[in-house]
């Protein structure tokens, strides 16, 4: 097991609220704080060359994990082990191990050329020269940085500054590499290289990553696992495939046919079926699979008129996490 | 080492890239060193002498004495409070060498450019332009090199310290002006420490802030003999290496806490 974490639980305090002037005076000499428990008890393990996927919505308790797991925060109780250590005590050691994306925050130097910044990380990594050439060279590529190199990084854009913050987090050859949000605001030209390169890292080095991201294409296509937390609690734990075939509860068919039956009713001849769109030529149903075989359905429609086209569609994994989030929170 | 320079050379590129605005930087500390000039020259046209300064030492003292202190408004506090902030600290904290030692060479970049961009420049300008004394001697020169140099250390520490403060308030702009305005106070920035009431002006020479701007300028006007300068600035190491000591401890106890913001 590469990082392992069991029963981790942290707390914030923070500053309550007064409920009216008098208390406020009061409160600047005496603040009166209450207890956050932004993550609460969570266990989990992941082993070497595993791609996951940390979900869960706004607030739940994403960050403060990661911050732990890279020895930024220190839990309130429970353990963290990464590679055997403890990050808060070895946050040197793993740190040159580790690699880090945020979406929103820089780990190069604002005002100097991108290849002087990667210079000075080569220096604080300690990274061979050849293997920095080596690693430079072949990232350049990929993900398309050859150009930037000679820019200072507050004159790119912000694809590019994330490309170059992406390619930096690789050139330590980090054996763990946390990705906050990597893709946030990006277009999809610049998500797509990402991704791929991502990928790439995670099949030829076999390079441990931790994905939070709120865009579920990101987490598709890199990972092959999802932990979902809510509240700070672990909701579920499993490969992205077996969350789609368990959780699956519906599915949506669209029809083209050449006149459209159902176009004055609000209600489908079956249960478990609803309309999402209709239009004179084409209707878009869901059905729960629970209740109602996909097949059926399509049968009942042919009967009513003539199909022209069909698609049927399971639920993506970004609703099916919604659906979860919102019976179990 | 290698690391350090690294670090200090990036620090130093990154002040580059502000060129046009520290112009405006030195324009200030010039006119500031204007304006004392002027008042002791007042001071000087009805006496020859003051607590054993002569007008021309005065001049050199007020150069060199603005110069060193026009340091105190800037420092690392300022960023490392900004880290905190903005929530990048998480950014600085994982980086594979130690915070102390990364805001350390960012510290060092920075003095190496004040020193070749101002504090080089304005001392000769204006000393030959204002008509002040050169060094009091080769020995003392030196010496007054080493002090600046150790001070820088004294002056890391107190800003790291008001960083972390930042730790606990999440802003510092009113201890960072704070800071300054005691620092030039107290080192002798902005009069010398002999106007001070006696008995406050010998607890003060003995404190870490005598050390900033007190002890080299002194040294270098030759205030002080060779010994008692040695002896001072022998002092001022013992502060920094107390102060790093204590400022550590400090650090260690409010790494703990720290509550990054923003996501």
């Amino acid at each position: 097991m590469q990082i392992e974490v069991s029963h981790l639980v942290k707390e914030y305090k923070r500053k309550k609220n007064p409920e009216n002037m008098l208390a406020a005076v009061g409160q600047m000499f005496r603040p009166k704080y209450e207890i956050l428990r932004a993550v609460n008890d969570i266990n989990f393990g992941i082993e070497k060359g595993e791609a996951v996927g940390y979900v869960g919505p706004n607030g739940c308790g994403k960050s403060t994990t990661i911050k732990m797991l890279s020895g930024v925060l220190t839990p309130t109780s429970g353990k963290v082990l990464v590679g055997g250590l403890e990050p808060t005590k070895n946050r040197q050691k793993i740190n040159k191990k580790t690699g880090i994306v945020f979406g929103n925050r820089s780990v190069l130097w604002w005002d100097v050329p991108i290849i002087e910044s990667y210079k000075v990380l080569q220096k604080l990594y300690e990274i061979p020269e050849k293997r920095f050439q080596e690693n430079l060279e072949e990232f350049a590529d990929i993900i398309g940085i050859r150009q930037l190199l000679g820019v200072p990084e507050r004159q790119l854009s912000l694809g590019q500054k994330m490309r170059c913050n992406i390619a930096a987090a690789f050139l330590h050859d980090p054996e763990i590499v946390y990705l906050d949000e990597p893709t946030i605001g990006l277009d999809s030209e610049s998500k797509l290289r990402i991704r791929e390169f991502i990928r790439q890292m995670n099949e030829e080095r076999h390079t441990t990553f931790i994905v939070t991201s709120h865009d579920f294409q990101d987490i598709e296509s890199l990972c092959k696992r999802i932990i979902l937390i809510n509240h700070g609690e672990v909701v579920v734990d499993d490969g992205i495939q077996k969350i789609q075939k368990n959780y699956q509860s519906k599915k949506q068919i669209r029809f083209e046919m050449d006149q459209n039956p159902w176009l004055e009713t609000e209600k489908f001849t079956m249960d478990g079926v609803t309309i999402l769109d209709k239009t004179p030529y084409s209707l878009v149903l869901e059905c729960e699979i629970q209740k109602v075989d996909a097949m059926a359905v399509v049968d009942q429609v042919s009967r009513a008129c003539q199909i022209l086209d069909i698609s049927i569609q399971g639920q993506d994994i970004e609703s099916i996490i919604r659906e979860i989030v919102t019976e179990k929170g | 080492m290698e690391k350090l320079y690294c670090l200090i050379r990036v620090a130093f590129q990154t002040k580059f890239a502000y060129i046009k605005a520290f112009w405006f930087n030195i324009f200030g500390t010039a006119v500031s060193i204007l304006i004392y000039y002027f008042l002791w020259k007042y001071v000087f046209m009805s006496r020859e002498e003051l607590h054993g300064f002569t007008a021309v030492q005065m001049t050199t003292y007020v150069v060199l004495s603005r110069t060193l202190s026009s340091q105190f408004s800037g420092g690392i506090n300022k960023e490392f409070a900004e880290w905190v902030y903005k929530g990048n600290i998480v950014v600085e904290l994982l980086r594979p060498v130690h915070l102390a030692f990364n805001l350390f060479g960012k510290r060092l970049g920075e003095f190496f450019f004040f020193l070749l961009f101002k504090g080089i420049p304005i001392g000769i300008l204006g000393t030959l332009l204002l008509g002040g004394c050169g060094p009091a001697g080769v020995v003392e020169f030196l010496l007054f090199f080493v002090s600046v140099l150790v001070s820088i250390g004294i002056l890391f520490w107190i800003e790291v310290a008001v960083g972390i403060v930042s730790f606990f308030t999440l802003n510092t702009y009113g201890l960072a002006f704070t800071k300054s305005a005691l620092l030039s106070i107290l080192s002798g920035g902005v009069v010398p420490l002999f106007l001070f009431p006696e008995s406050v002006a010998r607890v003060l020479d003995y404190l870490p802030f005598a050390g900033m701007v007190t002890v080299p300028v002194y040294t270098y006007l030759g205030k002080y003999s060779i010994q008692e300068a040695v002896s001072f600035i022998g002092l001022q190491v013992v502060w920094c290496v107390l102060l790093g000591v204590l400022v550590m401890a400090f650090y260690q106890k409010a790494i703990k806490k720290v509550v990054v913001q923003g996501g």
